[in-house]
């Protein structure tokens, strides 16, 4: 296989949730000498892309989407020890703090979004439930976080989004940060209200908010 | 076994503005149907109100109490509103719900032992859901021994070992079933009880799943459910499990159902 039938087929294994398939298109890739960074950007993310766009379609639902995460997942880490070998070591995106706030354990719609934020290229520092606004600092400032990422399930802890926003101004690093929330019951209106960045509906919208301002930062250094 | 209807809650989109609004007529009659499809104890909740709550859910339940022979499950996250239900609701009321998160139990403990309603008691705490049956036995005995310290009888309690959806967790309900049997094994007189929908969150079809989780559940022991009683498929299957399950003697209740058209649907369908 040439490098684009190789890059097509890994796309393709991702579409068909193989994770061994990808494992082998990832071997033979790195062995014909494709750089790592192309058989991710080329392959595996057009894949995930793909599924991505299928999920919003609703052809594809919550646990395949998963599942197609776990095959990127899988497949990456062969292909990371290449990158750390070379100077594509860091993180492609960004880096990105989330978790779900203070009053708030709800965890599913979180991890899912710190799944589909890995596999889209970000190093992700995934706090937990319940976390308290100051943990969220602490991390972000540790971290030099392009993303702080919210999440409430409950109307009753919607507020501690605010208190999180309320801290970063406290601090003077409001504006070193971009705040994303999201949660069934968060809407536009009240990111508005609370001055965060930006509002995802689904975890895929939340993720192609994150890449464009990821993007607009610049990457890390 | 024993249904509350889930039906008045602030969450659902057409009924925060009846709330709103007062509409005592659309509450009573919504209130009204779930007990004729055989709720026993209607759900009210006003969380969404937010500052409005305290209000509104005592007027829901004094409406709906003066209209019709009602117990109500007084739903909320808030101690204040929650206490305000529980002064104006008449007879034996049930508290939905508390958990071991430290803010949640210290708030709501001294309403549960002034009023001494029935609790239905969720097995999470500061820390999340647990994801073994173990650990959610292990909170379950923490929530049991605390409101059997705070002066309610076993009886009384309604453990919902908090299912997950099925899409996120292929293993869950396998997890979940072998919780209920380990609680219901440790402390027998403690009841059972869980909502229906969360299972299904992410998934196609999702009645379909909801209806066959009931089956599992009942199977297993559960003892209530939060459920939507105005779903004819979902209270027949209920009736037709408990049958099986040789909770109908003589297929009394059964038969019952048949004979008051409770199944005709199926003929419609059919045609």
């Amino acid at each position: 296989m040439d490098r684009t039938e190789i890059l097509d087929a890994l796309k393709q294994a991702i579409l068909n949730y193989d994770e061994d398939g990808a494992r082998a298109l990832v071997a033979q890739g790195l062995e014909a000498g494709i750089p790592p960074l192309d058989l991710v950007d080329g392959g595996l993310s057009r894949g995930i892309k793909a599924i991505g766009e299928k999920f919003q379609a609703m052809e594809v639902f919550l646990p395949e989407l998963m599942l197609a995460a776990k095959v990127f997942l899988g497949a990456l880490e062969l292909i990371e020890p290449t990158m750390l070998a070379t100077d594509e070591g860091r993180p492609r995106q960004g880096v990105a703090v989330i978790g779900t706030v203070k009053g708030d354990v709800h965890s599913i719609g979180k991890d899912l979004y710190a799944t589909l934020l890995k596999v889209a290229g970000f190093e992700v520092h995934n706090l937990g439930v319940n976390v308290h606004p100051g943990k969220f600092v602490e991390k972000a400032q540790e971290t030099g976080a392009q993303i702080v990422g919210l999440s409430a399930l409950m109307t009753t802890t919607m507020p501690s989004m605010r208190e999180v926003v309320e801290l970063f101004v406290a601090r003077g690093i409001r504006d070193r940060h971009t705040i994303l929330i999201g949660g069934s019951p968060v809407t536009q209106a009240f990111c508005d209200k609370i001055q965060a960045d930006g509002y995802g509906e689904t975890a895929q919208d939340g993720v192609d908010l994150a890449v464009r301002i990821a993007g607009q930062r610049g990457r890390p250094c | 076994m024993l249904i509350v209807g889930e039906l008045i809650n602030s969450t659902r989109r057409q009924i925060q503005p009846l709330l709103e609004a007062r509409d005592g007529a659309a509450i009573v009659n919504l209130a009204r149907r779930q007990i004729e499809a055989g709720a026993h104890l209607v759900d009210v909740n006003c969380a969404t109100l937010m500052e409005g709550e305290v209000e509104c859910l005592a007027w829901a339940i004094q409406t709906i109490q003066e209209a019709c022979d009602a117990r109500i499950s007084v739903d909320s996250p808030n101690p204040l509103a929650l206490r305000r239900g529980l002064e104006v609701h008449r007879g034996k009321a049930m508290l939905d719900s508390i958990n071991l998160e430290h803010e949640r139990w210290s708030g709501f403990l001294p309403v549960v032992r002034e009023f001494r309603p029935e609790v239905v008691a969720l097995c999470m705490d500061d820390s999340g859901i647990p994801t073994t049956a173990a650990g959610k036995l292990a909170l379950a005995t923490t929530l049991v021994e605390g409101l059997t310290g705070a002066g309610i009888p076993p009886q009384d309690i309604y453990i919902d070992p908090l299912i997950f959806p099925i899409a996120t967790d292929s293993g869950c309900v396998r997890v979940f079933l072998e919780a209920l049997g380990l609680i219901k094994k440790r402390f027998p007189e403690v009841r059972t009880i869980c909502g229906l929908s969360n299972v299904s969150f992410g998934l196609p079809h999702r009645a379909q799943i909801n209806q066959v989780f009931l089956v599992l559940c009942l199977a297993h022991g559960m003892d209530a459910f939060i459920l939507d009683p105005l779903d004819r498929r979902l209270m027949a299957n209920l009736t037709t499990a408990q049958m099986l399950l040789d909770q109908d003697e003589f297929c009394r209740r059964y038969l019952g159902m048949v004979r008051a058209g409770k199944f005709d649907f199926l003929k419609t369908q059919r045609a």
